[in-house]
């Protein structure tokens, strides 16, 4: 029986901060991350396949926003794929329009990254949606 | 839950290898940009990197040395040639 490992794929522009995700969910033996710097790279990501379990939006990229680049997510076709926010907008107001758009959780910058990738397998255990393919 | 001692060992060694001579620099960002515990957390990096950079800038003199050593030895070679 194949192992199965959660696949997450970060969309973060700032390297440092990219890294330190990539460091932090390396630190669970299960869990397999890429980590791209724009929306357009995290659609050929996406089109490139398997699909991730989760993909992780910060709000914040160069070349667009992380609501619109779930609006791009679900043209092409990847309205199944879980996702969630790491971002410094962290207010409210924010939290209830990610939740809106569809987030299954929303991450505050600076993270922990100690139990970044336990938030994440809890998050993804929570959620009711099945999983990717 | 998740065993932190242990990880922030793992992690600690996989970040000062990644970020070489700037892992204090960007855990100390992270560290002040934080608060509570993940402040906490990222203070406790920065602790468990600074033996590792005493490492690295001792390291970093003995390259230092060396290369000093070296282009004195080729500035006396050329000075002998002259």
């Amino acid at each position: 029986m194949s192992r199965h490992f959660t696949r997450v794929l970060a969309v973060e522009d700032d390297p440092d901060i990219g890294m330190v995700i990539l460091l932090a969910l390396e630190l669970d033996a299960d869990v397999r991350a890429i980590v791209v710097g724009s929306g357009a790279e995290a659609l050929r990501c996406l089109a490139d396949g398997p699909a991730p379990d989760l993909v992780l939006i910060d709000d914040h990229l160069p070349d667009t926003d992380g609501i619109s680049l779930v609006a791009a997510m679900r043209q092409a076709g990847h309205g199944e794929v879980r996702f969630a926010f790491l971002t410094a907008s962290i207010r409210d107001a924010d939290r209830a329009r990610f939740i809106a758009a569809g987030a299954i959780g929303v991450f505050a910058k600076p993270f922990n990254p100690l139990i970044l990738a336990w938030e994440i397998q809890t998050l993804l255990a929570a959620d009711s949606r099945p999983s990717s393919p | 839950m998740v065993d932190e001692p242990l990880h922030l060992t793992s992690f600690v060694d996989a970040f000062a290898a990644a970020f070489g001579t700037r892992a204090i620099a960007v855990a100390a960002s992270q560290r002040d940009l934080g608060s509570g515990m993940v402040r906490e957390r990222w203070s406790q990096i920065v602790h468990a990197l600074e033996p590792q950079a005493v490492v690295v800038c001792k390291a970093s003199v003995t390259a230092h040395q060396l290369q000093l050593r070296e282009t004195g030895h080729r500035a006396e070679s050329s000075h002998l040639l002259a």
